[in-house]
């Protein structure tokens, strides 16, 4: 699934250049034709954005984000019960800004590359993140009715897991007896040693050249990664 | 690391069973070798799972672990995960053509801004840039200015014209997805409802879009509302809210009954497009006069919060009326028949402790104007008329009817 995901990855990258802005030649292309001039205009980017402030000004903007109706309970009273069941949810969310990032998120991967999937990190939390599209890998071939009717085989995540969420997840109060512990103790002790070393592993970047466009974008365009070269 | 999901309908309990493993690629022995992996233990043995609980169900539902927003633009059905092609993907080429033109296009300017000389040899290029072109300059004669009609010319209208084509296709493409300020065809400003129309017509794409994601954002809703209603739950803001329901009076048998809950996403006028809402709620503040006084309220707080963008402010403005049941509407509304003594049919799938509290009050009103008046009634009609609505008369009698008795009883039989 990670390589047959590669081309895609490659075509997400592509999308992301543009939107970040990136000149429409390359460097060499633009000194082998002798353009004085080569920048982008940014319009992939300014419809991305009109489409973005869109969705987020629908979805954001009313003062709930979703109402309840209950036909439980007293007849009289229904309407009342899903009035404050209604405002008390729409109270807590509204003041989420987690939340907020995740709509926001939502928002720019749903117009940049149409699909954008959040997961809920536990089975309690109500709050979901939002996961980028190059780390959710389904089987070839999927179609979205599978996914509408829940009928999907299986479907793989891919995640880092910082050393202090490990520990508290494997090694906290009431562990889950399911985490391997000698492998997450070789784990914690792997992550110790880089740390050490201080060498920022960005090997996990290596199949999803969209994430090298963003590390591009954060260091300005000015840091070249050798997979670039 | 990888977190695998996978449905198991094995054993007694059908569900989706989970697995995290490590991607021992992206821990390599040596950081300057991308094709290593690590090769020592415990990281390569074989069935080696960092999260393993078994056979034990991690969700029963797909919604309840990830939940998928689209917009999908593809056209060819059916519709594939992998073909979901966004707007981003449809816009990329016409914007790098557009990039590139407009490239030529700008390096075509500043060709046409150089001054041309022409030289004859060496010499004269040496000769030319010794030249001080500013006002009181002396110019060789063996250096010769190019004229404008000798120079080659781009066309000019063509690049604009390509320049204009790529943006319209750029607007076409993006109009399913964005609110676009449309311009009128003709030079002459348009009218308050031309404006509106052409406004309409490209909201009519955005809608079928947001349509779309709508339908997405139901699950996730519908997974979040299940989480807030959960029995036992561990989040803190899960636990307030349900603390604050109960005690506002939603009983637990409602709350935590989620079979009976219906949720629905919120959706605003003009489909994001907010020059469409805000007409919208100018056209509807000016036709206040023609609505019902209940719906004049709702249009009142649609509109402030269209223009203010702000639903706090918008709560401040124009609260939320609390209005009175259909019971106590219906009591107070058939209490005149009753005191005109006049047969009435007992009214069933009321609230019946609110209809008795009701006419009870009434009762009283009436019984508190004859006491004040000397205690006697001004005429037989009026005790009649007082018993038609007790539900009984002076002897104990029961009255048959819409009365405080029929009604008492049925709330008895219900409690």
């Amino acid at each position: 699934m990670r390589e047959a995901d590669y081309p895609r990855s490659l075509r997400r990258a592509k999308i992301l250049e543009s939107c970040n802005g990136v000149p429409p030649f390359t460097e060499q292309q633009a000194k082998e034709m002798r353009l004085p001039v080569n920048f982008s205009d940014l319009s992939h980017l300014r419809e991305c954005h009109n489409a973005r402030a869109q969705f987020t000004q629908t979805f954001t903007k009313p003062g709930n984000f979703f109402t309840c109706r209950t036909d439980a309970g007293r007849k009289d009273k229904r309407d009342g019960y899903g009035h404050i069941v209604t405002k008390e949810i729409s109270k807590v969310m509204k003041r989420s800004l987690p939340y907020f990032e995740t709509m926001r998120s939502k928002w720019a991967m749903t117009v940049l590359h149409g699909i954008s999937p959040c997961v809920f990190s536990d089975a309690d939390r109500w709050q979901s993140r939002p996961v980028a599209v190059g780390d959710v890998f389904l089987p070839s071939n999927t179609e979205l009715i599978d996914i509408a009717s829940g009928t999907l085989p299986f479907f793989a995540i891919y995640r880092s897991l910082k050393a202090p969420e490990l520990i508290r997840l494997a090694k906290g109060p009431r562990p889950d007896p399911a985490w391997n512990q000698p492998l997450v103790d070789a784990c914690l002790k792997w992550v110790d040693e880089q740390t050490m070393t201080l060498a920022g592993s960005q090997w996990p970047e290596f199949w999803q050249p969209e994430k090298w466009q963003e590390r591009i974008k954060g260091d300005d365009q000015r840091v070249r990664l050798v997979f670039l070269e | 690391m990888f977190d695998w999901y996978f449905w198991n309908d094995e054993g007694k309990e059908a569900g989706w069973n989970r697995r995290m493993i490590l991607d021992a690629w992206t821990m390599p022995d040596r950081p300057a070798q991308p094709a290593s992996r690590r090769n020592d233990g415990p990281f390569t043995e074989k069935d080696q799972f960092l999260y393993d609980p078994g056979d034990r169900k991690w969700a029963s539902n797909l919604r309840e672990i990830i939940n998928w927003q689209f917009s999908d633009l593809s056209a060819d059905s059916p519709f594939r995960y992998h073909s979901v092609r966004s707007l981003g993907y449809l816009l990329y080429s016409i914007c790098h053509v557009q990039n590139r033109l407009r490239c030529k296009f700008t390096a075509s300017m500043f060709e046409q801004l150089m001054v041309l000389m022409r030289i004859k040899s060496q010499d004269d290029m040496q000769r030319a840039l010794s030249v001080n072109l500013v006002d009181y300059g002396f110019v060789d004669d063996s250096i010769q200015f190019i004229p404008a009609a000798e120079r080659y010319q781009v066309n000019a209208q063509l690049a604009k014209l390509g320049l204009d084509e790529n943006q319209n296709l750029i607007n076409r493409n993006a109009s399913s997805y964005t609110a676009k300020i449309s311009s009128s065809q003709s030079d002459q400003i348009p009218t308050a409802t031309q404006y509106m129309g052409e406004e309409a017509k490209v909201t009519q794409l955005v809608g079928a879009g947001l349509a779309q994601a709508y339908e997405y954002q139901k699950p996730e809703y519908l997974e979040i509302f299940r989480r807030f209603t959960r029995k036992h739950s561990t989040d803190p803001e899960v636990l307030r809210m349900q603390t604050n329901c109960l005690k506002a009076g939603v009983p637990p048998e409602v709350l935590y009954n989620l079979a009976s809950w219906e949720i629905e996403p919120e959706r605003i006028i003009g489909s994001g497009n907010r020059t469409l809402e805000m007409m919208t709620s100018d056209w509807l503040i000016n036709h206040l006069s023609l609505y019902s006084p209940d719906a004049q309220e709702k249009i009142k707080r649609l509109a402030t919060l269209s223009m203010t963008d702000d639903s706090a402010l918008a709560d401040v403005l124009v609260p939320e009326q609390q209005t009175a049941s259909n019971s106590i509407l219906d009591a107070e509304s058939s209490a005149a028949s009753l005191l005109l003594a006049l047969p009435t049919t007992l009214k069933l799938n009321v609230n019946h402790g609110e209809y008795c509290a009701v006419l009870l009050s009434i009762l009283e009103t009436e019984i508190v104007k004859i006491a004040s008046a000397g205690g006697v009634p001004e005429s037989p009609a009026v005790l009649l008329g007082l018993q038609n609505l007790s539900g009984l008369t002076v002897d104990g009698k029961r009255v048959p009817g819409n009365n405080v008795a029929g009604h008492l009883e049925l709330f008895e039989q219900a409690a």
